[in-house]
């Protein structure tokens, strides 16, 4: 895998303009799961304290913003089909979260506290806003990526 | 196109009583739904100067004002609905229909403030000195509403 990575660079002049376009998306992919977090650690001390069953929804909070930064950190250090990934699955599980919880009123289910939360309102849409940023823009990365490695793999099959 | 005069002044009063009854029934003091919206009205007197209430010469329309009534303030999707006014010093129910705990707090704050569990109830008494108060949820920023005390 990282072979196939480290040869993205060397040849083609292209490849200079590719590199900064990938940095732009890696940038991007990071900013959205940043702007993800502050949303999530500034909402969590209220929805702590009221949805405080189970683990607490402030709680959940703060691990998702923990995920999150996580993920942007990861993204910018390596942009790789793994952490590409790793920002994928966080972005669009915590959107699923976002939607779900919007839409039905799903009951307290083991540690996890009844959330339903019928409205929109500034900070929640730009959380989601921003975690279908992340979501779209990490899996086009990670296909671009894919797309990358595949012409290479065969040409080495081929010799 | 112009009117015939046969049958005018039969029209005529028709009209006329239709236009008193339109003008003097409608003074309409329906519920006031105070959400997210933060319109706040100024101060005192004006009569329940909340949004969606029609303020023309409704005045002195017999609006039942609350007198010795419980009054219900409802929370509801994550929304207050209030009454468009409350008499000084009521007692004031909240009734939250939300599975979340919301509280109503006066801002700024000092007024009244009261914390009602996920479909629970809890009760406050509104302020002695009439006004307009705002007040929000401190769990949820997003949820506002104006109490009106006459």
């Amino acid at each position: 895998m990282s072979a196939a990575h480290s040869a993205a660079t060397p040849t083609s002049r292209a490849g200079h303009g590719q590199g900064r376009g990938v940095l732009a998306l890696r940038g991007l992919i990071a900013l959205a799961m940043v702007v993800d977090a502050v949303v999530h650690i500034h909402l969590s001390p209220g929805y702590q304290l009221s949805a405080p069953s189970g683990v607490g929804a402030g709680n959940l909070f703060r691990l998702e913003a923990a995920v999150a930064i996580a993920a942007a950190l990861l993204v910018l250090v390596r942009g790789n089909r793994t952490t590409y990934a790793v920002a994928l699955l966080v972005a669009s599980s915590a959107l699923a979260a976002v939607l779900l919880y919007r839409y039905l009123n799903v009951p307290a289910i083991g540690p996890l506290p009844a959330m339903y939360e019928p409205v929109w309102f500034l900070e929640k849409s730009l959380s989601a806003a921003a975690e279908a940023t992340g979501a779209i823009v990490a899996g086009a990365a990670l296909l671009w990526t894919r797309h990358q490695g595949r012409p290479r793999t065969r040409a080495v099959a081929d010799q | 196109m112009t009117s015939k005069p046969t049958t005018k002044p039969g029209l005529m009063t028709i009209a006329a009583v239709g236009l008193l009854v339109a003008l003097t029934g409608c003074g309409s003091s329906a519920t006031t739904a105070s959400s997210a919206s933060g319109a706040t009205p100024s101060h005192t007197s004006s009569p329940a100067s909340t949004p969606g209430n029609p303020s023309l010469g409704a005045a002195s329309s017999p609006a039942a004002p609350q007198a010795a009534e419980p009054v219900l303030i409802t929370i509801k999707d994550f929304a207050y609905i209030l009454p468009a006014s409350v008499a000084s010093g009521a007692k004031i129910m909240v009734k939250n229909q939300d599975n979340q705990s919301h509280t109503v707090t006066s801002t700024p704050k000092g007024a009244f403030a009261i914390k009602v569990d996920g479909g629970g109830t809890a009760s406050f008494t509104a302020p002695a000195k009439p006004g307009s108060y705002q007040f929000a949820c401190d769990f949820h920023a997003n949820m506002m509403g104006t109490l009106v005390v006459k």
